[in-house]
């Protein structure tokens, strides 16, 4: 037994290496050097300052071809390469390309500048947007004046609106520009030459759509109301009961709590030939009576928060607008396509 | 968007109610002016919300309380010294402040909440019908009276008194009420 454990132990240890001393000693786990080394690290970078903006195109591994044909796999439509990329082309680019091209030294016979800027099919997919959102708001809200109609649309169609959905379809690495970062301006002219794009490659029906599905959905957390904000709507009132033939409106307090405290509550109801016609609060009377007015609006014009909601989707799809004989308002500047 | 500010505004507006305390049991009523004054009429009551509304009570000192218990009804103080225990009769503390009986039922009808002091501060106690203009003007609604009021007979005219069927009458020279005793003159 003991012979066995000798020969054991024997095998464990070699006895022709030489046997190493480990000198133990208390350590820390952390290495003190490493907190000041991070921090100067951290200062340093802070010093030089933040990153450039730089467009998705300066980096590596950008194929600005696979991009525009993703893009359009990535909306459902089929595009075709030359008018999407005339689409994307502005016309402050062309020239800064042609003055780069210029400075290189190449001449126009040998690399013919080809590019032609995205104006026309701006206007086209303008006017387009336009008349469609107006029909179907119209089609949606029967009542509503030509006013509310054109006041929505001046919304949906607004430089803000449309840059907000550019920008989050993907158009700031495929947008041909002079300046970087895009401004909301070009983002949304270039909007409007997509779907201008789409109706030269795919046809009217299929660009309608295209705006149903991405501009007038901006409409479903809003209500007209929000949008479309009455100046005078007891004038407005007033000249539409007189249309109708009914009495004027005459605003009557309901009820009133805490008059002489700073929480104070009115509710004044419109009426019409003592008909209540609308109703509503405010902290005032004055403020009251403003918004009662509106209500009684907001029920002519049938555009309650209580209405049905608009069709989108499948009953979407359904709908049959009258757009040809749709006639175009005359919308403000700053919805028009500028050149 | 205005919309939305005026409805929020209206949902959480402090409203005012008179109560009319004449001829009420001060017991009953306090359980409905608490139950409006911590809000709990409200769709939108929670405990820590400051929901609660402004209750105008008027004629206090007319409260009626059943049986002997204007005699009976005790309430209770200690200054917190030793010796310092108290209890006085409905009918002295009705004397001595005509608002005091409803005020203590109402503040023990609200929960001990740290809410209690301002909910009774949104309460006003009147003896009368003598109420400060700039309050009345304030008042939305009124809530309905606890107990029914029953019509005196004064109230009715004359002509009801005389249309009223009568089992039969006294002759015109019976004497209801003889006036003063034999023995004194």
């Amino acid at each position: 037994m003991f012979s066995n454990l000798l020969k054991s132990v024997l095998k464990c240890t070699n006895l022709l290496e030489p046997v190493t001393l480990h000198r133990i000693t208390v350590t820390r786990g952390r290495k003190q050097w490493l907190r000041p080394y991070l921090r100067s690290l951290y200062k340093r970078r802070i010093d030089q300052g933040p990153e450039p903006d730089r467009p998705r195109s300066a980096w590596i591994n950008w194929n600005y071809d696979a991009e525009v044909f993703a893009f359009g796999e990535r909306l459902g439509e089929k595009f075709q390469d030359e008018t999407l990329r005339v689409a994307f082309t502005n016309r402050s680019y062309v020239e800064v390309e042609k003055e780069r091209r210029a400075k290189l030294g190449l001449k126009d016979d040998l690399a013919e500048l080809q590019l032609s800027n995205n104006e026309e099919l701006q206007r086209k997919g303008e006017l387009l947007a336009i008349k469609y959102a107006e029909s179907f708001l119209q089609h949606c809200y029967p009542k509503l004046p030509e006013e509310g109609v054109h006041a929505v649309t001046s919304y949906l169609m607004s430089e803000e609106n449309l840059s907000h959905l550019a920008l989050n379809l993907g158009f700031k690495d495929l947008i041909l520009t002079q300046e970087f970062p895009p401004s909301m301006e070009t983002l949304s002219r270039t909007f409007k030459a997509v779907i201008g794009a789409l109706d030269h490659d795919q046809g009217l029906e299929r660009s309608e759509l295209f705006v149903q599905d991405f501009v007038l959905t901006q409409l479903v957390g809003k209500s007209v109301q929000d949008v479309w904000n009455i100046k005078n709507p007891m004038g407005m009132l007033a000249e539409i009961l007189e249309k109708q033939q009914k009495g004027p409106p005459e605003p009557r307090l309901l009820w009133g709590s805490g008059s002489e405290t700073i929480l104070s509550t009115y509710m004044v109801g419109i009426y019409s030939d003592k008909d209540l016609i609308g109703q509503s609060f405010g902290e005032t009377v004055t403020i009251a009576e403003e918004m009662a007015a509106k209500d009684a609006l907001y029920r002519i014009f049938e555009i309650m928060n209580s209405s049905a909601p608009l069709p989108f989707g499948p009953r979407g799809r359904l709908l049959r607008l009258d757009v040809k004989n749709k006639e175009l308002v005359d919308l403000p500047e700053n919805t028009r396509a500028q050149v | 968007m205005a919309h939305h500010r005026v409805q929020q505004w209206a949902t959480f507006s402090r409203l005012w109610w008179l109560y009319d305390a004449k001829w009420q049991s001060p017991f009953q009523s306090a359980k409905v002016i608490a139950h409006y004054l911590q809000g709990k009429h409200k769709p939108i009551y929670h405990p820590l919300s400051d929901t609660g509304d402004h209750v105008v009570v008027i004629n206090t000192k007319e409260i009626a309380m059943e049986g002997d218990l204007w005699r009976t009804f005790k309430h209770f103080h200690h200054t917190g010294y030793p010796g310092g225990f108290s209890e006085t009769r409905a009918y002295q503390v009705h004397d001595k402040d005509p608002t005091r009986i409803l005020y203590k039922t109402v503040y023990s009808n609200i929960k001990g909440t740290l809410l209690r002091r301002p909910m009774m501060q949104k309460l006003h106690l009147f003896a009368d019908e003598n109420v400060p203009e700039d309050i009345l003007k304030n008042v939305t609604g009124q809530i309905h009276q606890v107990m029914p009021v029953p019509k005196q007979l004064n109230e009715y005219s004359k002509e009801d008194r005389e249309k009223f069927p009568r089992l039969f009458d006294w002759p015109k020279d019976y004497i209801i009420n003889p006036g003063n005793k034999k023995n004194q003159s």
